[in-house]
């Protein structure tokens, strides 16, 4: 196993190597640059700012350049200076000298601001939306797709799966607004918009405190994110677990007397966990890194915005940068699934 | 009997204190009529609830700027109402405009001298305010900012030379440095790196008190260009560091950095969630930039739909109203009256290729843009009050003509003579209207293509003309229409304020090298003598109606004679504001005096 | 034999299966006739062999014995305890006394858990036994089976289809159930191996006098194992005899027929015998033919069998049948 993950974690950067140098290229095609705007700028002025970006060098150059301040740790004298050209993921004094690493850039469109800067004070933000929503998915999706596949063909059964269509075909740029005028202006259960934690956090994700205050501000776009994840989990939970209960060995356990809700639960359920927890992997991933729509619809200062400003902007080092990082999350989640899997199903072994 | 009473009693008391709970803090007093049972008869206790009370309290106005990042506070990198919002309330310009009537008035200089130069220049001399200080929230409240030697520093001309300088620094890397190198003697050279000695810039601090500047043309708007935020005072020892502080370089203007010397500074910065501003104890007041009365000021950075949500929950004093909401809000007795719909100082325009096929006569354009009903538009499409505009420079700005001035000027829907015009071109050219293949081109998004697709109606209908429409993402698009080939025949673009001049539309747009009429080609294609004559006269003409004048006659070219370009409609802005805000509004894009705004109870 | 204690007693069992339509409101539009009225005994030590072609309701047939499935109607009596009546809690307790060994060893076994977990799940259910004590008896199990109990903490697939076989029976035999329906226990394995599981459920009958019904469509495994066997068309049997007097002198067409397809192992008979072969295909259990089930591919078929369901008939002692024609 050690191995098999060993393998996997060089491939993982093979894979980033691959997608930065895919996106560097592609972005660079496309025509329109970051200074391109409406008010068209003199010449002089572009001149300026694209020698401040380093954008007036060779495309080659300014993508090694990309992966020198990236990939390559640093061992520095004196500590960062703190401007948006210096500004490390990683920043750690070992006895006198510095050890940075990971320098995604400054952001164009934000010009105190950083890419690491997105990367720590937005990225939290929607990763605690995202495991809240996946969470919500999952205590609404799984228990949804049980019991219509244990009531297969019954009321329930076309009740849980009526919701499960609702949840992926209402999305939540009609559901966010109609959630908060109901809970958050006509009742008032919630605040409307707004997230309830911000930076810095602890240990780089975690809200400083994890209060009534964060859930009534969770709570809403939780369960609107959560709602179109939970009806895939619930129609997957169904299918899997109507194939897992006419396997043979469900008869088995039933034979050895078993109570049915222990039948279900010890021997039907962890079988048919495994489809589930091969979607939870991209589902992670893209939930995690943001998502646009209901971080908008609810006002939450997440990252989701950025894979799309980012684009239309041309903000190079945040294209980058997103995708790098929904491409590592994406990498890792998947390699987590499958150790997962192992797990679940001791058939499978890695070596 | 009793028992039942006091069960039904004890129940309403409770329920009422379960729903009180419910709500949200009520700012007003509220009676709860309690009843108690004492042996014998009910009596009724009257309890007065005591809410916080509304005037021990601090003030606190709570707006929206709008979705994303707020893109920066330094004033020499500023480019977007949200940004400038900011700091035009951390910071003063040498002159301020009145936010109400565009005016010109003194800011941090309290009078200035002019003398024409004869070689054409102007020089000003502007003289400070003494004793304003710089400051910095430091956690807990707003203090002073101290020199090395402990001393207070205050405001001076040398911070404001260094901000200019800082600007056009070619390493600045500043988007609106051009202004500052189209005005100012010396500033571009240095600015495009032709030098890196600062003094030639014009720029000159003769003492603490008083800035020099020289200006490259004797322009009415020099003053307005002095007064504007990439001109403002910088904090050298913040940004460059000193013997006592230390440089936060691009960081300066992050919460727990900032300085600044305005009605309001800096109090927290949360970057894409909000900002809150808080007002300055040490600002003694201008005459054209009080003393603020709120003391604190947070703006969300919400999108518009969930913005009006939290105005109708009662958690923002002022928001905009979703395009959704508009039928609805003016129905409604109570929200209708906190509705105002206001000017801003930009123009939404088709721009024509005179270059291309078709559109190379101005008898086409013309017919082209008689055929377009605005009204109609603005009725059925846009619906949130915009006006229909007949030129191309907003009503508003300093020299633009007035529709109540000039009923007759520029561009109106006329089916009739626009049917004519194009007959004329068609026989002369032999031509039939099947003949014409016109194609109008703009950037992806569901609200221009709305309008397009209204505007194409309107030509098949009034001129039975079939355009065909395209359209390319956004920075796809500014790289065609500004392309010497690739410019298509219809492009749309819009323009809003930097200062609000006639001179920033009419000169910086559509003359030949301006922002919508590259000089290498695209765009327009179009230069005409007269036309650019006109706008440099009128930017040199002191007396302020011969400027008005000057500038209509150059509409009359740009959207009649030569029609180079359709003027569709004037921005407007759609506002709520809550009763007891007692606020102005701006023509300034936007950009709100705050200090002048109060809240009462 | 006729003397012997009887431990099962099935009678009128049947079992259909409904076919439904309809997406909010069901409707039975038909059923399945998988068993259709079975009444027969199983003794106590006996093994009762049950054949017929695949889909003649065989496993169905054992399966609603040991109620996995709940039957249309008829009665099972179990010790004297008519299983039927019996729900929940108490059906339960009853599957201590009864169990199944299944056809398909690769599926039947839960991949995800290991042997012993397998093994002593009802042990641990049933509170037969605890901690320590239920790695012994299952260690016990293993060994019982022939299989290395140092095997308990493998899983499944690790193991041949044969072995695995084993670990069903260690499992069913778990409980020491005085009944176990092997329900075609072998006929997934290699040929090789079939013996060695049969050789084994025998020895175990021997050691716990188990009592086995044994399912099979290999008429000569159920010879060489069975002490009496049932023969089943379409969801009915039709012969019911001792092992020799049903080989030696089968009575119904169909039995005849069975038993004209299995290949003798002496050349002499085997190149004299006739062999009876069956026109036509099964007929659909959703509509079974009327009066006789197999009258629709019966040689000696006549018209009383179209209009009268053939009696169960005891023609010899020990010996029943149902056919008009004998």
């Amino acid at each position: 196993m050690g191995r098999y993950i060993a393998r996997r974690l060089i491939y993982l950067l093979v894979v980033l190597f691959v997608v930065s140098a895919i996106t560097f290229g592609l972005m660079h095609a496309v025509p329109g640059g970051p200074f391109d705007r409406e008010k068209a700028l003199p010449p002089e002025i572009i001149e300026n700012l694209n020698r401040r970006y380093h954008l007036d060098e060779p495309l080659l150059m300014q993508y090694g350049r990309y992966l020198y301040d990236v990939f390559i740790p640093r061992i520095s004298a004196t500590p960062p200076k703190g401007s948006v050209d210096d500004d490390f993921l990683i920043t750690v004094k070992l006895g006198n000298v510095w050890f940075k690493w990971m320098n995604f850039g400054p952001t164009y469109s934000s010009r105190s601001r950083t890419v690491n800067d997105i990367f720590r004070q937005q990225l939290p933000v929607s990763a605690q939306l995202g495991i809240m929503a996946l969470l919500v998915a999952i205590i609404i999706g799984m228990p949804l797709g049980i019991l219509a596949a244990l009531k297969q063909n019954t009321i329930f059964d076309y009740l849980g799966m009526s919701v499960a269509i609702f949840g992926v075909s209402v999305p939540v740029i009609i559901l966010g607004p109609i959630m908060i005028w109901i809970f958050g202006v006509t009742l008032k259960w919630f605040p409307p918009t707004g997230w309830g934690a911000k930076p810095p956090f602890v240990l780089g994700i975690f809200p400083r405190e994890l209060g009534p205050e964060f859930f009534r501000y969770a709570i809403m776009p939780s369960v609107a994110l959560g709602l179109g994840s939970s009806a895939i989990i619930a129609r997957l939970t169904r299918a899997s677990l109507l194939q897992t209960m006419r396997e043979d060995y469900i008869r088995t356990a039933r034979a050895k007397g078993l109570r049915e809700s222990l039948v279900i639960v010890r021997h039907a359920l962890k079988n048919s966990l495994i489809p589930v927890v091969t979607i939870l992997g991209p589902l992670f991933a893209a939930l995690v890194t943001g998502t646009f729509v209901t971080e908008v619809t609810f006002g939450i200062p997440g990252m989701g915005r950025y894979f799309v400003t980012s684009i239309t902007n041309r903000d190079y080092p945040v294209i980058m940068g997103t995708i790098l990082l929904y491409a590592l999350i994406l990498v890792i989640a998947n390699l987590v699934v499958d150790i997962v899997y192992a797990y679940l199903d001791p058939r499978i072994r890695y070596d | 009997m009793r028992t039942k009473l006091f069960l039904l009693i004890s129940v309403l008391v409770l329920a009422s204190l379960v729903l009180g709970a419910c709500q949200p803090a009520a700012p007003t007093p509220e009676t709860i009529i309690q009843t108690v049972v004492v042996e014998g008869t009910p009596r009724e206790v009257v309890v007065t609830a005591t809410p916080a009370p509304a005037a021990a309290g601090p003030k606190v106005l709570r707006l929206n700027m709008g979705p994303g990042d707020i893109p920066t506070l330094d004033p020499a990198l500023a480019t977007d109402t949200s940004s400038t919002q900011i700091i035009e309330l951390t910071s003063v310009g040498l002159t301020r405009q009145d936010e109400e009537t565009a005016d010109v008035l003194p800011g941090m200089a309290e009078s200035w001298d002019v003398v024409n130069n004869e070689d054409g220049t102007q020089t000003m001399t502007f003289h400070l305010v003494s004793g304003i200080p710089w400051v910095r929230w430091n956690g807990k409240e707003v203090e002073q900012v101290l020199d090395c030697e402990g001393n207070p520093r205050y405001v001076t001309a040398y911070d404001f030379e260094y901000g200019i300088l800082r600007t056009l620094k070619p390493e600045t890397a500043s988007d609106y440095a051009y202004v500052l190198g189209f005005a100012i003697k010396g500033a571009d050279a240095y600015n495009a790196g032709e030098t890196d000695d600062p003094t030639t810039v014009a720029v000159k601090a003769l003492d603490e008190k008083t800035l020099e500047i020289t200006f490259k043309e004797q322009a009415a708007y020099n003053v307005n260009i002095a007064g504007m935020w990439v001109a403002h005072a910088m904090p050298k020892w913040l940004i460059e560091g000193d013997d006592c502080t230390e440089a936060r370089g691009d960081k300066w203007t992050e919460t727990g950095f900032f300085q600044g010397y305005g009605p309001y500074t800096l109090k927290e910065w949360v970057h894409d969630s909000y900002i809150t501003l808080v007002k300055n104890p040490f600002w003694p007041g201008l005459p054209s930039v009080p003393v603020a009365k709120i003391d604190e000021v947070t703006w969300t950075m919400l999108d518009e739909v969930p913005a009006f949500a939290e105005y109708e929950a009662g958690n923002l004093d002022v928001a905009g109203v979703p395009l959704a909401d508009i039928d609805r809000v003016k129905a409604d007795p109570e929200l209708s009256q906190q509705l105002v719909i206001g000017p801003v100082m930009c123009t939404y325009y088709y721009g024509f290729n005179t270059k291309a096929k078709f559109v190379d006569d101005p008898r086409v354009r013309r017919a082209l843009s008689m055929a377009i009903d605005r009204q109609s538009l603005i009725d059925n499409v846009l619906k949130g009050g915009q006006e229909p505009a007949q030129w191309f420079s907003r009503p508003g700005l300093t020299g633009a003509p007035t529709p109540e001035k000039y009923p007759d000027l520029g561009v109106k829907f006329d089916p009739e003579k626009a049917k004519a015009e194009l007959q004329s071109y068609l026989d002369e050219k032999g031509l039939t209207l099947a003949d014409l293949d016109i194609t109008l081109m703009f950037n992806t998004s569901s609200g221009h293509q709305k309008i397009a697709e209204a505007i194409q109606q309107m030509w098949k209908e009034y001129l039975g003309l079939d355009v065909k429409l395209a359209n390319q993402e956004w920075k796809v698009y500014l790289k065609t229409i500004r392309d010497p080939q690739a410019t298509p025949q219809i492009w749309r673009l819009g323009w809003c304020q930097d200062y609000p001049d006639a001179n920033n539309f009419l000169r910086e747009v559509p003359t030949k090298g301006g922002s919508a009429n590259p000089a290498e080609g695209g765009g327009f294609n179009w230069e005409n003598p007269k036309f650019e004559e006109l706008v440099v006269q009128a930017a040199r003409e002191t007396d302020p109606q011969k400027r008005v004048d000057l500038y209509a006659q150059a509409e009359q070219i740009l959207v009649y004679e030569d029609a180079v370009m359709i003027p569709i409609y004037w921005y407007t802005r759609v506002t709520v504001t809550k009763p007891y805000v007692q606020r102005t509004f701006s023509v300034l894009g936007g950009l709100e005096h705050i200090e002048k705004w109060d809240i009462t109870q | 034999m006729a003397d012997s204690e009887v431990l099962v007693r099935v009678e009128n069992l049947v079992k259909h299966f409904p076919i439904t339509r309809g997406i909010i409101i069901q409707r039975q539009v038909g059923a399945v006739h998988a068993v259709d009225g079975l009444t027969f005994d199983i003794y106590k030590g006996e093994t009762l062999g049950l054949v017929g072609e695949s889909g003649c309701g065989k496993s169905t047939t054992g399966r609603t014995i040991l109620q996995l499935y709940r039957p249309t109607s008829g009665s099972v009596h179990f010790e004297g305890v008519d299983l039927v009546k019996l729900k929940g809690e108490d059906l339960r307790r009853m599957r201590r006394r009864m169990q199944m060994i299944f056809q398909d060893p690769y599926a039947s076994l839960n991949p995800r858990m290991t042997v012993g977990e397998i093994i002593g799940e009802p042990l641990i259910i049933h509170n037969v036994a605890r901690g320590r004590e239920v790695q012994e008896r299952v260690e016990h199990l293993l060994e019982l089976v022939g299989l290395n109990p140092a095997y308990a903490n493998r899983y499944p697939h690790e193991f041949s289809g044969g072995q695995r076989q084993r670990i069903g029976v260690a499992r069913a035999l778990a409980l020491q159930p005085s009944f176990i329906v092997c329900d075609e226990p072998i006929s997934a394995l290699d040929v090789s191996i079939q013996a060695q599981v049969v050789n084994l459920l025998e020895d175990l009958q021997q050691e716990f006098g188990l009592t086995y019904l044994f399912i099979a469509h290999d008429l000569s495994m159920v010879r060489h194992i069975s002490n009496r066997v049932a023969v089943m068309y379409l969801g009915v049997i039709v012969e019911l005899a001792s092992r020799d007097e049903l080989y030696n002198h089968p009575l119904h067409p169909y039995t005849q027929a069975l038993l004209s397809a299995v290949p003798i192992p002496d050349p002499a008979v085997e190149k004299k015998r006739k062999r009876i072969i069956l026109q036509g295909d099964v007929p659909s259990p959703v509509n079974p033919p009327s009066g006789c089930r197999f009258r629709t591919r019966c040689p000696l078929a006549a018209e009383i069998c179209k209009e009268v369901k053939p009696e169960w008939r005891e023609v010899s002692s020990g010996h029943f049948v149902a056919c008009h024609m004998v």
